[in-house]
């Protein structure tokens, strides 16, 4: 039993003497070896707890990856490593039919989807809609976290090699063909010419030599190690960046905040990216615009939408917009498309109804149409 | 300089540092105010002049005050010295209040002022009142050495959002040796954990989900705006309870004790009982220098009644210059008036105070219940979106989104078992010696025990157990602690409630 001369509460605020107790001397022996036990005991408890719930990240791929994450709801999902993409190629969780046609999805990390499962993804949506609809097809998605326009650019070729698919859906939202196509120092990024023409530059880091890699491969083991590094980037990425998307992107900003060269060259970056997505992809290309809808108001005009299906129309790209259906959803099933429970309302990445309405949309383009375009 | 910013920890550090290798009292004592005068600084500079103002005009006014038999001139010294503050306080807070008021009534276009408000004007302006009219009352000699006077009103830790901590407490406490010493910095940099705990593990998660609740409450579900109110209850009281802890915690580093601020508000099974657990240092501030300084209070009941009422409107308005608030404050005025005089009437019936279970429960949940409403009416930007919120949650607009939010089922254990600790820590609590011991509670002991840790278990704020660091359950409680806090905590702190007020 405690004794009661180690307990005590202070009844006021009157100076309150506190007696120094011998269990918290930090002097005794061995006592720095029992403390330092403790910590590495906490630091095992929590990497046991956290292995069902984040996973994946920086693991050396096998034949299928698992990407475990709680940041945005808690999902597991599953990537086919084969060098394209952030992660491979996402998996949609339904068994792929041999000779049968392949449609492809090109995105950021919309695309990526790690927070929704495998059968929840879009490219899971039109599959079973195409399957039911009697036309064999697999669906393979490809995304880049932090991707933008450029990324999609520099990746035609390879995809195309590796995949010769029947058609390919480029997912676009106003920040892949904003200013961060220009000045993100992630994937890739571009540099546009006056007369749209532009060069691609890789912003990939150097992979690390060696040791480091190894090292760093064996920390990617750790869900503790990998949670940490996550969270830490994202509140670096919020330090960095404390204002929400919708500000940075929204076409009322005042133009002196920006560079007013660069804003120049942002407003070229829409139309080159629709003339290179057409070169790159050619009559497979169907350009699907989603809309940056926040929180719960799915009003909100997109100069950038009009702009990129105005454009569309003029080069005769085949081009979508998912505007519609989002805000039909939205006030008819009342249904928001982005968000989880642990988010604020709407706000985040798609989320299953996001992902069911943008692939029942590239379905309904697709389904009344020949595989490949003639 | 906001608390939870690395450029804070640095200079809180600097501080320590200083006092610990100070070569005299002397250079201690300067130490403080200087720092403080740096903190506040950091935010706005020529607003040192608005903290410098009162610090100048209250010394001597209070030395003015003791300095003459004659009541009519010590009273001319008060009315100078608490006018000023007043003056200063009511220009920076409430001018811009009065203007668009005095402009709607008028039926023209408000025009605003550019006022800043000066941060924690509210809480060294309580100060300053509160120890001239100490000094007027005989009840504290005025303070004749200037440095701890400033030390006192500008005393960084409190500074910006309290405790609202009284001369009579705090003066005393300079001659102290100052500096951190290993019990109290164990017991204030628990507090701090504590505080920080509540702040980015509840507070800043609860607000993720309340702010875009109550920025467009009618697209929700009742259910949802339910669930925002019941979260943004936690919110609020989690963003300034966390924030006193760490307050009193560095300022227990620093080697000075603050009062504590929270009692377990939310247990309160009447409004008159919550006032007395719910920023008590505020409470008590609003009893010792408004309630009985106004006017018939032995005369009836009804004016006992109708001065609770008026002390209750007052605190409202002074949470902010908005309609809003008065309207909070003024539903508190009439619910504690009410409850005065419900109280006064079973009294004359000679009716005790029912022991039943079923009814304590019924007074908690209908207190619990009360406070979600008059909590709406805070935080809602107009009074018309408070109204539409109401609507919802009386079940009277049906309809709209269902947002489940994870994070508030997931906290709520936390919260009640930080309450049921509470609870058990005051019911054994006995006091001997200006401590209390606490008979040992059961198998949570023998855990303790195990633990080697010993209690220093608050009988305001619940327990703090001592973690000992050279031990290994103390070590993995404290690292589990931290891995918690950085796992789970908020990604990005929002400004703490209070230091709008």
């Amino acid at each position: 039993m405690l004794t009661q001369s180690k307990s005590y509460v202070f009844h006021d605020a009157a100076p309150r003497e506190i007696r120094v107790l011998p269990s918290i001397r930090p002097h005794r022996s061995h006592a720095w070896a029992r403390c330092a036990l403790g910590i590495l005991a906490a630091v095992l408890v929590f990497e046991l707890t956290l292995r069902p719930f984040v996973a994946g990240w920086n693991q050396p791929a096998g034949p299928v990856r698992t990407v475990r994450s709680y940041f945005e709801g808690a999902s597991v999902a599953h990537f086919e490593p084969d060098g394209v993409g952030s992660y491979g190629n996402r998996l949609t969780g339904n068994a792929p039919l041999a000779d049968a046609p392949e449609g492809v999805i090109v995105g950021d990390s919309h695309v990526v989807a790690q927070a929704v499962r495998d059968q929840e993804t879009m490219g899971a949506v039109i599959e079973r809609l195409a399957r039911a609809a009697g036309r064999p097809l697999n669906v393979r998605q490809y995304g880049w976290v932090s991707a933008n326009a450029p990324t999609y650019l520099a990746s035609a070729d390879s995809l195309l090699r590796a995949r010769n698919p029947a058609w390919v859906a480029v997912i676009l939202n106003a920040p892949n063909i904003s200013i961060y196509a220009l000045t993100t120092r992630q994937n890739w990024r571009m540099e546009v010419a006056p007369d749209d023409s532009f060069r691609l530059i890789d912003m990939s880091p150097p992979q690390p030599a060696g040791e480091l890699r190894t090292m760093g491969r064996q920390i990617g083991r750790s869900s503790l190690a990998l949670a940490l590094w996550r969270r830490f980037g994202l509140i670096q990425n919020r330090a960095s960046n404390p204002l929400p998307s919708e500000e940075i992107f929204h076409p009322n900003e005042p133009p002196d905040r920006r560079d007013p060269q660069l804003a120049l060259e942002a407003a070229r970056v829409p139309r080159a990216t629709v003339l290179g997505l057409k070169r790159a992809y050619g009559p497979r290309l169907l350009i699907v615009y989603v809309p940056e809808f926040f929180g719960t108001q799915y009003r909100s005009a997109e100069p950038l939408e009009q702009q990129v299906l105005a454009l569309c129309v003029q080069e005769g790209v085949a081009c979508l917009s998912a505007r519609e259906a989002l805000a039909r959803e939205r006030y008819e099933q009342l249904r928001l498309s982005r968000g989880f429970h642990n988010t604020a309302p709407g706000v985040g990445h798609f989320n299953a109804t996001g992902h069911r309405i943008v692939g029942q949309e590239i379905w309904r383009y697709f389904a009344g149409r020949s595989w490949p375009p003639s | 300089m906001a608390f939870l910013s690395t450029a804070f920890v640095v200079f809180f550090l600097i501080v320590l540092l200083g006092l610990r290798l100070a070569p005299s009292r002397d250079f201690r004592r300067w130490l403080l105010p200087i720092a403080s005068a740096y903190f506040y600084a950091t935010w706005n500079p020529p607003y040192l002049l608005v903290l410098a103002a009162p610090i100048a005009i209250d010394y001597c006014c209070a030395i003015g005050t003791e300095g003459s038999d004659d009541r009519v001139v010590r009273r001319r010294w008060l009315a100078a010295g608490v006018g000023s503050n007043i003056l200063l306080f009511a220009y920076f807070k409430y001018a811009n209040f009065f203007v668009g008021s005095v402009a709607v009534i008028a039926g023209i276009v408000p025009r605003r002022l550019a006022i800043v408000l000066p941060l924690g004007i509210s809480f060294f302006t309580f100060k300053a009142v509160g120890y001239l009219i100490e000094v007027y009352r005989g009840e504290l000699k005025a303070c004749r050495s200037f440095l701890d006077f400033a030390t006192y009103v500008s005393y960084f830790p409190d500074l910006l959002a309290g405790p609202i901590v009284r001369a009579s407490v705090f003066l005393p406490q300079l001659r102290r040796s100052l500096g951190p010493a290993w019990p109290r910095t164990a017991v204030g940099s628990q507090m701090i954990l504590l505080g920080l705990t509540k702040k980015l593990l509840i507070a800043d998660q609860m607000a993720i989900f309340v702010d875009p609740v109550f920025a467009d409450p009618g697209v929700y579900s009742p259910l949802t705006v339910w669930s925002a109110v019941i979260a943004y209850s936690l919110e609020i009281y989690c963003d300034f309870s966390g924030y006193s802890d760490m307050a009193v915690g560095m300022s227990k580093i620093i080697g000075i004790d603050l009062p504590e601020n929270f009692n377990m508000p939310y247990l309160a099974q009447s409004p008159i009982e919550f006032w007395r657990r719910w920023h008590m240092t505020l409470n008590s501030w609003l009893r010792d220098y408004l309630y009985f300084a106004l006017p018939g209070l032995r005369s009836s009941r009804w004016h006992r009644y109708r001065n609770a009422a008026i002390t209750a409107l007052l605190g409202g308005l002074w949470h902010g210059a908005s309609w809003t608030f008065v309207s909070w404050g003024a539903l508190h005025g009439l619910a504690v008036g009410a409850n005065h005089w419900w109280i006064a009437r079973r009294r004359r019936l000679r009716r005790e105070p029912s022991q039943s279970v079923t009814v304590r429960l019924s007074c908690w949940l209908a207190t619990y219940l009360f406070l979600c409403a008059t909590w709406v009416v805070f935080r809602s930007p107009t009074l018309r979106g408070a109204g539409i919120m109401l609507r919802k949650m009386a079940g009277l607009s049906p309809g709209g989104i269902e947002w489940f939010y994870s994070p508030l089922p997931m906290v709520l254990p936390i919260v009640i078992a930080g309450h049921a600790i509470g609870i058990v820590a005051a019911r054994r609590g006995a006091v001997v010696r200006g401590a209390r011991k606490i008979p040992p509670p059961g198998r949570i002991a023998s855990i303790y025990q195990r633990a080697r840790a010993c209690f220093a278990i608050h009988p305001l704020s619940g327990v703090y157990v001592l973690l000992p660091l050279p031990g290994f359950i103390g070590a993995f409680l404290a690292a589990s602690w931290v891995l918690a806090l950085l796992l789970f905590g908020a990604i990005g702190s929002n400004p703490f409630i209070y230091f709008q007020f």
